[in-house]
């Protein structure tokens, strides 16, 4: 009964969505309203998905090693490249903040302006920042502004697993939002367990070189069988006045990085409900604050006064409910609201200081159905509607509103030794501005495919295949902001073709397991959007002119050594090789100078290593980050080039029990060589710096 | 089976990683530059922003080659700056003017003057300007009045300079971003161009008193300021820029100095022009036109220079050789990338183009 209506519903929002007529506006406000009527009833489904009786369930504990397995099994049988990063490689990374620990994954660059408060973002595979979605529990995060996530406001701590998926999740069930990017990476947060106890909680306290210091309390309570919650809070400080060395001709400088400062807090509250088998549902509430200075190293001019000041706020929650064998249904929403305050008082001289504010608001909504009419197929239907507002005390400013539609349909089929996936997502928006005139509305229709196939019946060797063509919306910098935006941009379109093979294998010896995967890949951006010159240095303009070719491979080994029972050593190597070629118009004069050329801080080669060994005493970890050199300019020429750089990491940490209360201790040393070098030319990153951290559970 | 892995795992890699990019052959290296009129030519390049790469190269005529020196990896250098300092020149240059013997660059971000001898390519001094807190005052353009260096600089203020001892004897403000300064009939000119607030005024300063004495109110967005044979001065107002036209709204005001007023208001596109004689040769933002405008009578005398179908992408300065006449345009490209000096004939017709040496060339200063 139900599953029939659920299935007319998602069709009649499909229906709606799909008849909508691009061209003719009359038609539009009719649209909006059918729609929402169409959601509406989608959405009041779940509502009486609710009533439904009461089931207790016993919680059921995963061994750790049960986790990992699985983890392994889902990278090698994923139709998509996967990189996954447990919390247990987290602590071995050493990383601080999330875009510490994603530096371990192959085929991704950070732009990293140093130091804790410098501006992180990521780019992977070569296909620029906006490209890659990133998700928090679930729902992505957004910036509409920029459309860039700075990383490096994330921490690491209460990280459970990260992941990285080129293309998306082989899971379907999951909201349109997930289908829509070319890449996604997915940050978990840890859920709690309980063994005997009603409770659980940590105490963690961090200390380092340069003034950091971060102290962060996390509490879980069960309150009954179906009920628990997490709260946790977490504050950081650090004065990032670490020393680097200038070099100006035969002259060497050493130089103290000045307004490098942070202080960042994060708390967060959380509901989880298991209320009855194959029903849950959690709630999250989420503030962060930060406030920090934003380093310049111009020569002869060290004086730095720039602060960034932001605020985000959001809740999100989710539904999920397994009807029967055949459906099951997921539902999402969020509400977000982030502030960012630019202020500069150096400009106080005989002018006004600089002050600007902008205010970011977005709601959203999504609900996704799966059906499984066999056991090996199934199919998903998602519908995601999203609101952004954009607020901001600028001159002239549009104040834009865009509203995005996302219908996603997917379909999976499952043996043994194949998997296939597809899906295919409309998106539809439609964009209001106060001021001026608002962008086109937009339609898109983007399709994806991808299969894994295991080559050999007894081996766990696949072969893996990813066709997607996706694309980015201009976001409304691009589109608005001040004498830069230009309101006619086209979405920037992304191919992304790849092509891999993949071989776990556990063994009866001292290599107890080992996995190898090695993938090759094609990658076309064209309408990229880019800036171009207008006024002068400060005023640029934005233009569909760029295309770019990528092609790189990446590879990925990890092994287990059993060196003893109680003694192991995991050993994990990544290398990725990329060749991001501009294609520009070669028959206009500026892009001459570039056509052919590799995009700048793209290195043709980089790679990290990790090594960990466990002991019953103590852990060790040594890792290694290594990147080729690249250019700092379009143009490659000689003097553009920067050299690579290696940045080693040293850790170590010991448990230890007294009592009821667990112990946890671990020292790390950064850079350890002390390598002085720059991802972004002139803003160098820190040299060796400790880092002590004290974690106690009760 | 393992065989089999290698196999595919070969294949897949010569299928993804062929070639490999090095077409740095393919860099524009110029014409073969001729101009009897001077020695050579120094190209100041401003450089990305806080990149730190601003730049001076200079080209020998006589010799037909930049000045240029081995870097530590043995690769040739065209910073002539460097060659002669052993230091970076630093981050945004904007204005190069030379007085007696003395080249002067202004280095906008760095907050820094450059002054150099002209004979030995040395910094005889580098010159600070911020303020008492410390705070950078961005200077932008120079001009020269008896034995002193006026300095207009962003921050809404004019430095004089002894032009002798190499120190600032003070500072006077204007108005808001100042973006041009000049000097004739005894004054001191500077173009209050207002960044995104729009001042609309002139400033004029008495330079032995150095007082401002008074302010002319032209139109929105004042930029270049220029000074003909007759010691005419004109100035370009911008207004706000149109995104529907893609370009902006110009007047050429012509301002009479003996009364400090605008005397009349001219619609020609001058996004940016320099004076010599009484030609007046201008530029547009948008369809980058370089047209002549005759300062005595305010005809357009040619409404477009270039004759040979050369195009300019990002036109940036423009200046007159002073022997020959000839007529430099500095094209600062996509600016990111080397810009490029292109040399045009009293005929319109391109004589050569050569690499800037640097990125975004901002100023040009015969030798």
């Amino acid at each position: 009964m139900t599953s029939k209506r659920i299935f007319c519903a998602l069709l009649s929002v499909n229906c709606t969505l799909l008849m909508v007529p691009t061209q003719c506006k009359k038609h539009t406000r009719d649209m909006s309203k059918g729609y929402f009527i169409a959601l509406f009833m989608f959405l009041s489904i779940f509502q009486s998905g609710y009533a439904q009786k009461a089931d207790s369930i016993k919680t059921q504990m995963l061994d750790e090693v049960v986790v990992k397995e699985n983890v392994k099994q889902r990278q090698s049988r994923s139709t998509t490249p996967l990189q996954i990063l447990d919390g247990k490689q987290l602590k071995q990374s050493g990383a601080l903040l999330v875009s510490d620990a994603v530096k371990f994954l192959s085929g991704v660059n950070v732009k990293d302006y140093g130091g804790i408060g410098g501006l992180k973002t990521v780019s992977v595979r070569s296909l620029g920042t906006n490209h890659t979605a990133v998700a928090y529990d679930g729902i992505t995060l957004t910036d509409t502004q920029t459309g860039q996530i700075d990383l490096g406001k994330l921490s690491l701590d209460n990280v459970n697993q990260i992941s990285l998926s080129i293309g998306q999740d082989d899971n379907i069930l999951q909201p349109a939002r997930q289908f829509a990017s070319a890449n996604i990476l997915n940050i978990k947060s840890s859920t709690p367990t309980f063994e005997n106890k009603s409770y659980n909680g940590s105490f963690s306290l961090k200390g380092g070189s340069f003034g950091l210091l971060n102290p962060s309390i996390f509490i879980a309570n069960k309150w009954n069988n179906k009920l628990s919650s997490s709260a946790n809070i977490d504050y950081m400080r650090a004065d990032g006045a670490y020393p680097y060395t200038q070099k100006n001709g035969d002259e060497t400088q050493r130089m103290k990085r000045v307004n490098s400062d942070i202080q960042t807090l994060k708390t967060e509250l959380n509901l989880y409900s298991k209320c009855n088998v194959g029903e849950e549902a959690s709630l999250k509430a989420y503030y962060f604050f930060s406030e920090r200075g934003l380093p310049s190293n111009k020569l002869y001019n060290p004086r730095a006064n720039e602060r960034l000041k932001d605020q985000n706020v959001f809740i999100q929650g989710y539904y999920k409910k397994e009807y029967n064998k055949q459906w099951s249904i997921l539902a999402n929403a969020k509400y977000n609201f982030s502030y960012n305050k630019y202020s500069c008082p150096d400009e106080a001289v005989y002018n006004a200081p600089t002050e600007n504010n902008y205010y970011q608001r977005e709601y959203y909504v999504s609900a996704t159905a799966m059906f499984r009419p066999t056991e090996s197929l199934s199919f998903a239907l998602a519908n995601d509607v999203f609101v952004n507002n954009m607020n901001a005390d600028l001159r002239d400013f549009a104040y834009p509103t865009r509203i995005t539609a996302l219908n996603a349909l997917a379909g999976k089929y499952v043996t043994n030794r194949f998997t296939a996936t597809a899906n295919l997502v409309l998106t539809n928006t439609k964009e209001w501005v106060k001021a001026g005139l608002p962008a086109d509305n937009q339609k898109q229709l983007s399709p994806s495919a991808s299969i894994s196939y295991q080559l050999l019946p007894n081996e766990n060797l696949r072969m893996r295949m990813l066709y997607k063509k996706t694309f980015r919306l201009p976001t409304f910098n691009d589109l608005y902001y001040a004498q830069m935006g230009t309101r006619d941009l086209k979405p920037e379109d992304i191919k992304e073709y790849n092509i891999g093979l993949s071989w776990t294998k556990k063994l009866d010896c001292a290599l107890s397991s080992f996995s190898i995967s090695c993938d090759g890949f094609y990658n076309e951006i064209s309408n990229k959007i880019i800036a171009v010159p207008t006024l002068n240095l400060f005023i640029w303009t934005m233009r569909n002119i760029g295309k770019v070719n990528i092609k790189g491979l990446e590879t990925n080994a990890s092994a287990t050594f059993k060196i003893t029972n109680k003694i192991s050593l995991n050993s994990e190597l990544n290398y990725a090789y990329q060749q991001a070629i501009d294609k520009t118009d070669k028959y206009t004069m500026p892009y001459r100078m570039t056509y052919n050329h590799q995009l700048p801080y793209t290195p043709s080669h980089s790679g990290s290593a990790r090594w960990a060994l466990s002991t019953p005493w103590i852990n060790l970890s040594y890792a290694i980050i290594a990147s080729g050199s690249r250019f700092s300019s379009p143009n490659n020429l000689p003097e553009y080039k920067m050299a690579g750089y290696t940045d080693h990491t040293l850790s170590a940490w010991y448990n230890l029990k007294i009592k009821n209360i667990k112990l946890n201790i671990q020292g790390d040393i950064l850079n350890l060589f002390n390598n002085e070098y720059e991802v972004i030319q002139n803003y160098p990153m820190p040299g060796r710096q400790f880092r002590a951290t004290i974690k106690l559970f009760i | 089976m393992i065989k089999k892995f290698i196999l595919l795992a070969t294949i897949t890699c010569s299928l993804f990683a062929t070639s490999c990019t090095n077409d740095l052959a393919e860099q524009y290296q110029g014409d073969k530059p001729v101009d009897k009129g001077s020695k050579g030519v120094y190209i100041l390049s401003s450089g990305k922003w806080q990149a730190g790469n601003a730049s001076l190269a200079y080209y020998d005529f006589q010799q037909g080659k930049f000045a240029s020196f081995k870097d530590g990896n043995n690769l040739d250098n065209y910073d002539y700056f460097f060659m002669n300092n052993k230091r970076k020149l630093g981050d945004n240059a904007n204005d190069m003017q030379l007085y007696g013997s003395k080249i002067y660059l202004a280095v906008s971000e760095s907050g820094t003057i450059e002054v150099l001898d002209m004979n030995t390519g040395k910094s005889l001094k580098q010159i600070e300007m911020k303020n008492a807190t410390g705070v950078n005052r961005k200077p932008r353009r120079i001009t020269f009045y008896k034995e002193n260096a006026y300095v207009c600089c962003f921050d809404g203020s004019v430095a004089k300079i002894d032009t002798t001892s190499l120190t600032v004897k003070g500072y006077i403000p204007v108005g808001v971003n100042p973006d041009a300064i000049c000097c004739t009939n005894n004054k001191i000119y500077v173009s209050n161009s207002g960044g995104y607030s729009f001042d609309e005024t002139v400033s004029v300063i008495d330079p032995t008193t150095f007082t401002e004495i008074k302010k002319i109110k032209v139109r929105q967005n004042p930029g270049n300021l220029g000074v003909d044979d007759k010691g005419n001065l004109f100035v370009v107002s911008r207004a706000k820029f149109d995104k529907v036209t893609g370009d902006y709204d110009y007047r050429l005001h012509y301002i009479d100095t003996k009364t400090d007023e605008v005397k009349q208001t001219y619609n020609y596109k001058a996004y940016n022009f320099v004076i010599s004689g009484h030609k007046l040769y201008m530029y547009s933002y948008k369809d980058k036109v370089v047209q002549v405008m005759d300062t005595y009578t305010g005809d357009l005398i040619n409404k477009n220079f270039i004759t040979d179908g050369t195009t300019l992408t990002a036109p940036y300065c423009i200046a007159i050789a002073p022997n020959s006449g000839d007529v430099y345009i500095t094209d600062a490209l996509n600016y990111s990338t080397n810009g490029q000096v292109l040399c045009f004939d009293q005929s319109g017709k391109c004589k050569f183009t050569i690499n800037a040496g640097g990125v975004i060339p901002s100023a040009l200063l015969f030798k």
